[in-house]
């Protein structure tokens, strides 16, 4: 039996190949193999889960450089020793959350990892085998869940003359809501304010019936994490005004942990028993 | 002690998991149409199609596959528009035509499969045969998402032109007008706003290059986003016109401004142009940059 996960993963300094140690501390019994450009965790029982990486910080990276002019005005009044941590924020979360090419840029990113991971269920499962036998999981943190989010939307859109193939979807630390009033705000034209936490999905020729694309999502929260205070958590309940987006909702009582180990996915999400059990939930495994 | 090495073998060989290389070899028992075969592409979706439609109406006719009557005439149609996509596809018109959109037709076919089992899962044979169909479309799919990636690289990549605020708000404001959906490949176009000081210019009355004052532009960047030899090595091309003004002489001087990769220069003059003014990107070793790009674009 296999499995394939896809990790987007948050701003800041992330390196290519994060995401796989964020899969080893949420599967620590399973080895981690790579051939070629296939990344895998084998289990003990046999099992083995297909890792792909959503990377985009050498996008904003490139964008930072095309636009260093102004970016350098902004941040080069700054004392010297915050410059760095608030220029990677700021830059990092602008770009992505407000400028239109930029979240193309990455989202077209995100689409290519969903079609290779289709494209690879299918081999696992072989050419008599529907390849939904094969379950899809994606994992995102922080602005990687905006990128997984409107990924997945545009994935929909652009992927919709098939079938879709539905994925398990778990956020931690969602930035949806102070995003989304942002974007809704500043009247950018991003599925998060135009359509809200929807699930986003294709509707079936033959049954007329809507089939979404997320199949079971789960959103967590660390009481420690400090961009809980600018959440609307209201957003995320069922039943309010989360429009059916998230299936669960777990706010985990972390203790105190200072920033950033608090907000990380690495030294909290997946090391926390209770959110680490929510995440595995969520994933189906 | 043989005995012993054969187990050793057998343990090593069990215990090597199993990679399956879904890009290099193809996931269905049959090939995959590739799409650069131009007619030869849909001839061979074309074989597909009607392999897997008789197996299919085999099925319905044989009741091992059902359709209520209103999903049996949407079927109908259906297949109706997928057959007549197919016939509309000529030699002529293979190179022109948009697999995209023969598939969004025939993306239907699937639906109508699953719904003859009652949403259930179709019998391995049929599956077998949807498998290569649905797997061009994916790769398909990924072409024009690579090709997407490739187009915004080219007009935000580091060979781009750098931008103000001014320019990137005014470049934004005009690519969001782009409506939600599918793939929005970038603008060609880019705006130039800017007040550019130029490292140097060259005086044709005092034969002297002298630094530069300010110089105005309003003007649109073009990006070439073909594959060619052409737009491989131009990369981008843009004109604006200029307006400095000369301090020194207390002059008004009027031109355009040329900008390829990264190196700008331009002409200005002020009336009657008896003598004009040349001005050229501040760092000279930029055109060591737009050398080394140049032979990069001829492919040396």
């Amino acid at each position: 039996m296999a499995e394939i996960l896809i990790i987007a993963h948050g701003m800041g300094h992330s390196r290519p190949g994060d995401g796989y140690t964020w899969a080893s501390l949420l599967y620590p019994t399973a080895e981690q193999f790579t051939k070629d450009t296939r990344r895998w965790l084998q289990f003990p029982d046999g099992r083995q889960k297909y890792l792909l990486e959503v990377f985009y910080e050498d996008v904003n990276e490139t964008l930072r450089n095309k636009y260093s002019q102004l970016w350098d005005g902004v941040t080069g009044q700054l004392p010297e020793q915050c410059r760095s941590m608030v220029d990677t924020c700021i830059t990092d979360v602008t770009q992505n959350v407000l400028l239109d090419h930029s979240i193309d840029l990455v989202q077209s990113r995100f689409v290519a990892k969903y079609l290779e991971a289709r494209e690879l269920a299918q081999a696992l499962a072989g050419p008599e085998v529907a390849p939904t036998a094969v379950p899809i999981g994606v994992l995102a943190h922080s602005l990687g869940t905006l990128i997984a989010y409107e990924g997945l939307f545009r994935a929909a859109d652009v992927a919709s003359a098939f079938a879709l193939h539905p994925v398990r979807l778990v956020v931690c630390a969602p930035m949806w809501s102070p995003i989304c009033k942002v974007q809704a705000a500043l009247k950018r034209r991003r599925y998060l304010p135009l359509q809200g936490l929807v699930k986003p999905g294709r509707v079936n020729r033959a049954t007329r019936k809507f089939e979404p694309l997320i199949s079971r999502c789960t959103a967590i929260y660390h009481t420690s994490d400090p961009f809980l205070l600018i959440q609307d958590r209201a957003e995320y309940m069922q039943g309010s005004a989360n429009n059916g987006l998230i299936d669960e909702f777990v706010l985990v009582e972390s203790g105190n942990l200072p920033l950033p180990a608090s907000h990380a996915m690495g030294s909290s999400y997946l090391t926390h028993p209770d959110s680490r059990a929510a995440v595995l939930r969520g994933l189906g495994a | 002690m043989r005995r012993l090495h054969i187990y050793v073998v057998a343990l090593a060989l069990a215990t090597v998991p199993t990679v399956p290389h879904a890009q290099d070899t193809s996931p269905c028992s049959v090939a995959i149409p590739s799409s650069g075969d131009g007619m030869a592409y849909y001839d061979h979706l074309e074989r597909l199609f009607v392999r897997l439609d008789s197996a299919f109406l085999a099925q319905l006719q044989s009741g091992e596959a059902t359709l209520d009557d209103a999903t049996r005439t949407r079927f109908d149609e259906a297949r109706m528009h997928v057959v007549e996509a197919f016939d509309r596809i000529t030699n002529s018109r293979a190179q022109r035509f948009s697999a995209l959109a023969l598939f969004d037709e025939l993306g239907a076919y699937p639906d109508f499969v699953g719904a003859g089992y009652g949403g259930g899962t179709p019998p391995a044979a049929l599956q077998e045969m949807l498998c290569p169909i649905s797997i061009a479309y994916l790769r398909l799919l990924r072409e024009e998402v690579d090709e997407h990636g490739r187009r915004l690289s080219i007009r935000y990549g580091e060979d781009s032109e750098r931008l103000n605020i001014v320019e990137m708000l005014l470049n934004e404001w005009t690519a969001s007008r782009a409506p939600m959906g599918k793939l929005r490949d970038p603008s060609s176009w880019e705006w130039i706003l800017r007040m550019q000081t130029l490292g140097y210019q060259y005086r044709r009355d005092t034969r002297a290059l002298q630094p530069s004052f300010p110089v105005f532009q309003l003007g649109t960047t073009y990006y070439f986003y073909g594959k060619g030899r052409f737009a491989r090595t131009v990369h981008h091309l843009g004109l604006a016109a200029a307006y400095e003004r000369d301090v020194t002489n207390q002059r008004h001087l009027v031109g355009a401004m040329l900008h390829i990769q990264q190196f700008d220069i331009g002409v200005l003059c002020a009336s009657g142009c008896r003598d004009h003014v040349v001005v050229a990107s501040r760092n000279f070793s930029l055109v060591g940059d737009a050398w080394a790009n140049l032979r990069k674009g001829m492919g040396r």
